[in-house]
C-alpha cells in the first residue's frame, strides 16, 4: 500500500466509496431474482436460461461504472473541483479504470461462486454453462467476460465524452454493440464468398478477437477525453462571415417567423397541467423525442415480425428494432422521474405548492400519451397485415397483450426511477425488472393461474405507489415510511396477492375433514391390509405352445397349416394364461375382456341359431369364463378391477335379457350368471373395500415417494388437471383423491339406503372436472348412465378414465329385474315340473 | 480603545482613523507614553487592509503625534496632546463655518443665526 | 516587483458576446485586488483563463510568472481558489475531504485544515451534505488556504452568506495581506471590498475602465449638484484637469460627477451663469461603481472629446424628468 502514492491513495478510496452503492444494489437485485428464480425453479427451468442470472452482476456493473464514477461527478461539479486542484489528470482516469476493473473482476467471481453454487443445488446450470463454450455469441460465456472488459471501458469512454448523462448511458448502446456487428458482418461476408457453414465457435472465436483490440481502443479514446476534460477549454470559434451568408440566404424568412420570446407572456396556459406538461417536455426535448421515435418505430416493426420467419436478416433487424423499442419505453419511464435535474425542478415545483397529483400527471401524460400512439399505430399496423393477405409466419399477439405489456414496461421502469435515483443505476435496473415482471405476470397467468384481476391490479400497482409518493418524493424525503411504503407494495401487492389467491383458489377446492379421515381410515383398518395384488391375464406365448412350436419337415402345405390350426380348441384357456388360484384376483384388461366378450358372443349366435349340446357347451365356456373373470375381479382390492367386474354384469344382465335366450335359462350357467349378478351386497361390499384399499394405498405410495405407482386404484389418468394451474396442481392431486374416496364411500351408503346419488356424482364431477365440462354433459351425468336394456347399448365394454360412472346406474335395476323374472320363471319351471303329490 | 470606521461616507478609512485617534488622543483617551493597538490587531479588529492601517500609523508619525519602539509598537509622544487639541479646535471651527454657511444661504438672517448660537451656548 | 498577475490584451469571443475585449492587468504582490463588475460583465471568465481553465481568443497572461494554459497543474499547486456555491463532495465528512485534499500537496496541508476547522468550530465528523451554506463556505475556504498559496482567488464567494460568515472571510483575506501574499477578490459587497482592497479594477463591457488604489480612486471622484435658475443652461465646463463622467438633471437641479476636482474649482462654479448653490460630496464606492457601469460612460476618451461638443451631447447623455 505504501508503494501507491498518497494521491493515487485518496483517489482509490473516493472511487471505492463511489462504486459501493451501486455493487449493493447489483447484490440486492440479483439475490431478489434469485430466490424468485428458486421459487420457479421446477417449472422453468427450461424457459428462462438460469445461467444469465449471474450474469447480471459483472454486466450491470460494467454497464454502469461509467455512469456512477464519471457521469455522477460530471452532475454533481465535484469533477470541477478536482480539476481546481493540482492533480493529475492522467491518476483521476487511472483510479477510476483501476477501481472499476478490480469491481468487474470481484462481480465475475461472485457469479462463478453463484454458478457452482446454483449447479450444486441441482439445477442445470453447469450444464449449460459446459454447454455455453460451444454455443452461440451471446450465450458464450468466455465471450462475455471480454464483452464486459469492452462496455466496462466504453461506458467510461461515454461518460467522459458526452456532457449529458442519460445521453452517455445510451450512446453507450450503439458503441458495445459495434464489435459484434463487424464480427458477424465479416463472418457472414466470408461464409457468402468461400460457401462454409455456418459455426457457432468460429462465429464466437471471431467476435472475441475483434473485441479485444477494441477494448485497447477504448482506454486509449477515454483517456484522451479525460485529458481533455481536464485542460482549459477551447475558444468557440466563431465562423462570422460564414454566419452572415447564412443570414443572408434565409432573411427573407425572417419577417415570418415567430417573434422569438425569451419568457413567455402573462399566462401561458390556462390549466396548470399544461404549464407541467410543456415543462415536462422541453425539458428533455431531444431524449423525448429520440425515444418516442424509437417506440413508434418498434410497434410497427413488431407488428412486422408476424410476417417473416426468422433466422433471416430481415428477421433479425425487425427483432433488433422491436428490441430497442423496448428499451426506449423503458427509459422514457425512467426519464419521467430520473431525467436531467428533474429531482430539482421538482423541488422547484414543490416549493410553490403544486398539488403531487398535478405534477405526477404531468410528468406521465406524455408518455402515456406516446404509448396510447404506439398502440394505435400497433394495431393499424396489424390490421393492415391481416387485411393486406400477408403471408404470416409468425405469432401476432393481441391489442390487450401488447397493452399490458407496454403497460408494465412503463409502469415499472417509472417506479424504479423513483426507488433508484443514480441515473446509471435505475438505467440499466429498469429495463431487467420490466423483463422479470412480464416474467412473472406470464407466471401468473399460466402457471399460477391468477384470475384477471389480480393481473390488473399487479399492473396498475407501480402507477398507484409512485402517485402516493409522489409528496415525499418532491419533497425529497425518502425516510423510513418512504420505503416501507415501496417494499410493503412490491412484498404485498406484486409478490403477495398473486400467491394468496392462488392459495385462496386452492383452499376453495372441496376437501374432507380431519374426522372424515380419520372415520374413513379406521374403516379401512376393519379390511385389513393383506390383500394379495390382482394378477393380469396374460396372452398365451404362441412361440411356447406345442401346437405351433412343434417343427415342421420340410416346408408345409397350406392344408397342413389349417389341419393344425383347426386342432387349436376355442377355449378361453387355449388363449389366455389364467392364474389357477381361485381366489386371486385378478386385473381388469379391457382388451381381454373384449376379446372374451366377442367370443362369447360369437358362441351365442351360433348356439341361437343352432342350440345343440356342442354349441352350448362352446358358449358356456366363455360365459363360464367370464363369470370367473368378474368374480376374480371383484376380489381385487384396485378400483378399476371392480369397473371390470360391472362390464362383465352389465354384458351378462344385457345378453341374457335377450328374449332369445330365454330358453337357456334353465341352464346351470345362468343360474350362476343370475347370481353373479344379483349379489348387489358383495358388489356394494367389493366397492367398498376396493376404494379404502386404493385410497389408503395411494397414500401409502405418496409417502414412500416411489414414482412408479402414480394411480388411484388403477385410474392413472386421476392425477391429470386439465385446466388448473400447473402451480396449484400438487396441492390440489390430494385433496381430490381424498374426496373421491370419500364420497364414493357416501354413494354406496346412499345406494344401499336407497337414497339418491345425484350430490355425490355432482361432487365428484366438480373434483374431477370443475368447470372444464358441464355437468348434464360429462359422465356422471344421468345421460350417460349406461342401461342394459337399452336398444342403443352395444354390449360392448368401455373403460371409463375416472371411477364410479357405472355405479348404480340403471342396469344395476335391470339385472335385479332380469334375476327376478328369471327367478319366477324357475320357480314356476320347477313347480310344473314337480310331479303333484295326490 | 475602539475605533469605528464607516467605508461608504465618502472620507478614505485611513483618514477616519487618523482623525478618531487625534480625538482619542485631545481628550485623554490616549496618554502620552501609552501603547497604541499594532496594525495587526487593528486591522483584524476593524477588519480593513492593513496598508490603510499602516498608512493611518505614518500620517500620524509624520506629524509626530506618534513614535515606534521597535519591537514594541507605536507609542503617543509628549507633544501630541496639544497639538491634537489645536486640529481639534481648527476641525470644529471648519464645521461650524459649514453650518454658518448652510444657515445663511438656507434664507436666515444673521440675527436668527446669532439668537440660536446664544440659545445653544446658554 | 514581479507582478503576480499580469495580462496583455486578453479577448475572450463566445457564440453571440465579447465577454473580454483587451483587459490589461498589472496586479503587484502583497496586495489586495478587487474585481468589479457588473453581473455577466466577464470576471467569471476573466478568472477561469486566469486558472487555466479558459483558454483566451487572443491574448496572454501570466500567473505567478507562470502561463496557465501551458502549465496549469504548477498554477494550481501555488493558487487557491474559492468559487461562489463550491461543488464538494456531498458524501464525505468534512475531515474525509481535508484528507482527501491533503494527498495533493505537501505534508503540512492535513494539520493547518484541522487547524483551521477548530478554529470555525466545525464538527470533523459531519458529512458536508448536512452543513450549512456558510459551514460549507468556510470549509471551502480552509481548504483553499491550508497550502499557503501564493495567491488566493476568491470569485464571489460570500454571495448569500449571513455576516458572520462573510467577517470571517474578511479577516482571512485580511490575515493573507498581513502575511505578505496577494488576493484577488471579485466580490459585489461593495461595502466589504472598500475596507480590505488596496487595488480597485471595474470591468465593463468587456474592458477594464479604471484600476487605481482604492483611496486615489475615491479621493479623485465628486459628486457635485449644483441648483440652476434656468434648466435649461448649459453645465458650466471645469477647468483641467477635472473631467465630467456623467451628469444628471432632474428640475432645477443638476447632479455631475466629476473626476479630480479640486475644491478651489467651486468658486468658478459657483460664478457661472444661473448657477444659484454648489453642493459637493465625496462618493462612496458604491457610487463610483454605479457611475462607471451605467452605460452613459462609454470610454473616458469619449467624454474628453465631447466636453466640447454642442448642448445636446451632455444633454442627450442621460436627462430624467421628475414628475
Amino acid at each position: 500500500m505504501n508503494a501507491i502514492p498518497r494521491e493515487m491513495r485518496a483517489f482509490l478510496w473516493r472511487d471505492a466509496r463511489q462504486l459501493i452503492p451501486l455493487v449493493a444494489m447489483l447484490v440486492v437485485v440479483t439475490t431478489l431474482i434469485l430466490t424468485l428464480w428458486l421459487f420457479t425453479d421446477d417449472n422453468f427451468d427450461g424457459y428462462v436460461p438460469s445461467v444469465w442470472i449471474p450474469l447480471i452482476l459483472p454486466t450491470l456493473l460494467a454497464a454502469g461504472c461509467g455512469a456512477i464514477l464519471v457521469g455522477n461527478e460530471k452532475e454533481t461539479r465535484t469533477l470541477k473541483w478536482i480539476a481546481s486542484l493540482p492533480v493529475q489528470p492522467a491518476r483521476v482516469f487511472q483510479s477510476k479504470l483501476l477501481v472499476a476493473t478490480v469491481a468487474l473482476i470481484a462481480m465475475w467471481l461472485a457469479a462463478l461462486l453463484l454458478l457452482v453454487g446454483m449447479s450444486v443445488a441441482g439445477s442445470d446450470s453447469i450444464r449449460d454453462v459446459a454447454s455455453l463454450t460451444k454455443t452461440s455469441i451471446p450465450w458464450n460465456v468466455s465471450f462475455w467476460v471480454v464483452h464486459t472488459i469492452f462496455i466496462l471501458v466504453a461506458g467510461m469512454y461515454a461518460a467522459w465524452r458526452i456532457e449529458n448523462a442519460f445521453g452517455s448511458l445510451v450512446a453507450m448502446i450503439p458503441i458495445a454493440g459495434v464489435p459484434i456487428s463487424l464480427a458477424t458482418i465479416s463472418y457472414k461476408c466470408y461464409l457468402i464468398a468461400s460457401g462454409h457453414y455456418y459455426d457457432q465457435e468460429s462465429a464466437t472465436a471471431l467476435a472475441t478477437l475483434f473485441t479485444l483490440p477494441a477494448i485497447a481502443l477504448m482506454v486509449w479514446l477515454g483517456y484522451r477525453a479525460a485529458i481533455r476534460f481536464f485542460a482549459a477549454d477551447p475558444p468557440p470559434r466563431v465562423a462570422s462571415s460564414a454566419n452572415e451568408s447564412q443570414q443572408g440566404l434565409f432573411s427573407w424568412i425572417d419577417p415570418w417567423k415567430p417573434p422569438a420570446s425569451g419568457i413567455p407572456s402573462a399566462k401561458p396556459f390556462r390549466i396548470s397541467l399544461a404549464t407541467l406538461l410543456w415543462q415536462a417536455f422541453h425539458q428533455n426535448r431531444l431524449a423525448f423525442i429520440g425515444l418516442s421515435a424509437c417506440v413508434l418505430l418498434g410497434m410497427i416493426c413488431l407488428a412486422l415480425t408476424a410476417t417473416q420467419r426468422s433466422y433471416n436478416l430481415v428477421g433479425d433487424s425487425l427483432n433488433l428494432f422491436w428490441v430497442a423499442g423496448f428499451f426506449a419505453l423503458s427509459w422514457l419511464g425512467v426519464l419521467s422521474f430520473c431525467g436531467d435535474g428533474s429531482a430539482k425542478s421538482l423541488k422547484f415545483l414543490a416549493d410553490r405548492g403544486v398539488s403531487p397529483s398535478t405534477v405526477w400527471l404531468g410528468r406521465h401524460l406524455m408518455p402515456i400519451a406516446i404509448v396510447s400512439a404506439a398502440l394505435l399505430v400497433y394495431g393499424l399496423s396489424q390490421r393492415s397485415i391481416l387485411a393486406g393477405g400477408y403471408l404470416r409466419a409468425g405469432p401476432m399477439f393481441s391489442m390487450a397483450v401488447i397493452t399490458a405489456v407496454m403497460l408494465v414496461i412503463y409502469g415499472v421502469s417509472q417506479w424504479t426511477s423513483m426507488m433508484i435515483r443514480v441515473l446509471g443505476g435505475s438505467v440499466f435496473l429498469a429495463p431487467l425488472l420490466s423483463v422479470v415482471c412480464i416474467g412473472w405476470l406470464i407466471a401468473q397467468w399460466t402457471w399460477i393461474g391468477s384470475p384477471v384481476w389480480v393481473m390488473v391490479i399487479c399492473i396498475a400497482l407501480p402507477y398507484a405507489v409512485t402517485l402516493m409518493l409522489m409528496k415525499r418524493h418532491m419533497d425529497d424525503r425518502r425516510d423510513l415510511r418512504f420505503w416501507l411504503i415501496n417494499f410493503a407494495a412490491i412484498a404485498v401487492g406484486i409478490v403477495g396477492l398473486p400467491i394468496a389467491q392462488c392459495a385462496y383458489q386452492i383452499s376453495q377446492f372441496p376437501t374432507i375433514s380431519e374426522s372424515r379421515r380419520a372415520e374413513l381410515q379406521s374403516m379401512a383398518m376393519k379390511f385389513g391390509t393383506d390383500s394379495a395384488s390382482p394378477f393380469a391375464i396374460m396372452r398365451v406365448d404362441w412361440n411356447e405352445n406345442d401346437y405351433l412350436s412343434k417343427t415342421w419337415d420340410g416346408k408345409p402345405t397350406g392344408q397342413q397349416i389349417a389341419k393344425r390350426l383347426d386342432a387349436i380348441q376355442d377355449r378361453p384357456q387355449d388363449w389366455l394364461e389364467i392364474p389357477s388360484r381361485a381366489s386371486q384376483p385378478l386385473q381388469f384388461d379391457t382388451s381381454v375382456l373384449e376379446a372374451s366378450i366377442g367370443s362369447a358372443e360369437y358362441y351365442r349366435l351360433r348356439m341361437v341359431d343352432d342350440p345343440s349340446e356342442a354349441a352350448m357347451e362352446q358358449f358356456e365356456a366363455w360365459c363360464e369364463f367370464l363369470i370367473e373373470y368378474g368374480q376374480r375381479m371383484r376380489l381385487s382390492s384396485r378400483l378399476w378391477d371392480q369397473d371390470g367386474a360391472d362390464e362383465v354384469a352389465i354384458w351378462l344382465t344385457h345378453t341374457f335379457a335377450k328374449t332369445e335366450m330365454q330358453q337357456f335359462w334353465d341352464r346351470p350357467t345362468t343360474r350362476e350368471a343370475m347370481q353373479f349378478i344379483s349379489a348387489a351386497d358383495d358388489r356394494n361390499e367389493a366397492r367398498r373395500r376396493a376404494v379404502l384399499e386404493s385410497w389408503t394405498e395411494y397414500h401409502d405410495n405418496i409417502e414412500s415417494d416411489s414414482p412408479s405407482r402414480s394411480d388411484f386404484g388403477g385410474y392413472y389418468s386421476l392425477l391429470d388437471f386439465q385446466s388448473t394451474p400447473d402451480f396449484q396442481r400438487p396441492y390440489l392431486v390430494d385433496r381430490r383423491m381424498d374426496v373421491i374416496a370419500s364420497v364414493a364411500i357416501e354413494m354406496i351408503d346412499a345406494a344401499e339406503n336407497g337414497a339418491s346419488t345425484m350430490p355425490m356424482r355432482q361432487l365428484l364431477h366438480q373434483v374431477l372436472f370443475d368447470n372444464e365440462l358441464a355437468f348434464d354433459s360429462g359422465p356422471y351425468s344421468d345421460r350417460s348412465a349406461i342401461s342394459a336394456m337399452s336398444p342403443n347399448f352395444s354390449g360392448n365394454p368401455n373403460q371409463a378414465r375416472v371411477p364410479a360412472v357405472k355405479w348404480y346406474g340403471p342396469w344395476e335395476q335391470d339385472a335385479i329385474t332380469l334375476y327376478r323374472s328369471w327367478q319366477k320363471a324357475e320357480s314356476t319351471q320347477r313347480q310344473s315340473t314337480v310331479p303333484e303329490v295326490k | 480603545m475602539f475605533f469605528h470606521i464607516d467605508p461608504a461616507n465618502g472620507q478614505p478609512i485611513y483618514s477616519q482613523l487618523v482623525r478618531q485617534i487625534k480625538f482619542a488622543i485631545a481628550d485623554s483617551t490616549l496618554r502620552p507614553g501609552q501603547l497604541l493597538p499594532s496594525v495587526r490587531q487593528i486591522s483584524t479588529d476593524l477588519a480593513v487592509n492593513p496598508n490603510t492601517v499602516a498608512r493611518a500609523f505614518q500620517e500620524l508619525q509624520s506629524e509626530n503625534l506618534i513614535e515606534t519602539l521597535r519591537g514594541r509598537g507605536v507609542m503617543v509622544t509628549k507633544e501630541a496632546p496639544a497639538a491634537c487639541r489645536k486640529q481639534r479646535k481648527t476641525f470644529i471651527a471648519s464645521r461650524v463655518s459649514e453650518v454658518l454657511n448652510e444657515a445663511l444661504q438656507s434664507g436666515m438672517s444673521t440675527e436668527d443665526v446669532r439668537q440660536l448660537v446664544e440659545k445653544h451656548l446658554k | 516587483m514581479n507582478a503576480v498577475i499580469s495580462s496583455e490584451q486578453l479577448t475572450m469571443h463566445f457564440r453571440g458576446c465579447d465577454a473580454l475585449r483587451g483587459v490589461d492587468l498589472d496586479i503587484q504582490p502583497g496586495t489586495v485586488f478587487a474585481l468589479l463588475g457588473e453581473n455577466g460583465a466577464g470576471k467569471t471568465t476573466l478568472i477561469r483563463i486566469l486558472t487555466g481553465f479558459q483558454s483566451p481568443s487572443s491574448g496572454s497572461c501570466r500567473v505567478c510568472g507562470i502561463d496557465p494554459l501551458s502549465q496549469p497543474l504548477e498554477i494550481r499547486r501555488r493558487i487557491g481558489y474559492v468559487a461562489d456555491q463550491p461543488a464538494l463532495y456531498d458524501w464525505m465528512t468534512v475531515g474525509e475531504i481535508g484528507w482527501f485534499t491533503a494527498s495533493f500537496y505537501s505534508d503540512p496541508f492535513f494539520d493547518k485544515y484541522r487547524e483551521s476547522i477548530r478554529l470555525y468550530e466545525i464538527p470533523e465528523d459531519r458529512k458536508i451534505k448536512n452543513l450549512s451554506k456558510g459551514q460549507r463556505a468556510k470549509v471551502a475556504l480552509a481548504l483553499a488556504l491550508a497550502n499557503d498559496p501564493e495567491l488566493l482567488i476568491l470569485d464571489e464567494p460570500t454571495s448569500g452568506l449571513d455576516p458572520m460568515v462573510r467577517r470571517e472571510f474578511l479577516e482571512s483575506m485580511i490575515g493573507r495581506a498581513l502575511s505578505g501574499r496577494t488576493v484577488f477578490l471579485s466580490s459585489h459587497q461593495i461595502s466589504e471590498v472598500e475596507r480590505v482592497a488596496d487595488t480597485i479594477a471595474i470591468l465593463h463591457d468587456g474592458k477594464i475602465r479604471v484600476c487605481e488604489p482604492l483611496d486615489q480612486l475615491k479621493g479623485s471622484m465628486t459628486e457635485i449638484t449644483i441648483s440652476v435658475e434656468d434648466p435649461l443652461v448649459a453645465t458650466p465646463s471645469f477647468p483641467e484637469p477635472a473631467e465630467i463622467l456623467c451628469e444628471t438633471t432632474s428640475g432645477r437641479e443638476r447632479q455631475i460627477i466629476v473626476k479630480h476636482f479640486d475644491a478651489a474649482m467651486i468658486e468658478g462654479i459657483e460664478s457661472s451663469q444661473s448657477v444659484v448653490g454648489v453642493r459637493v460630496r465625496a462618493m462612496s464606492l458604491e457610487e463610483i461603481f454605479i457611475a462607471y457601469t451605467r452605460g452613459s460612460i462609454t470610454s473616458p476618451e469619449s467624454i474628453v472629446s465631447s466636453q466640447d461638443d454642442s448642448l445636446e451631447d451632455h444633454r442627450a447623455v442621460e436627462t430624467e424628468v421628475s414628475p
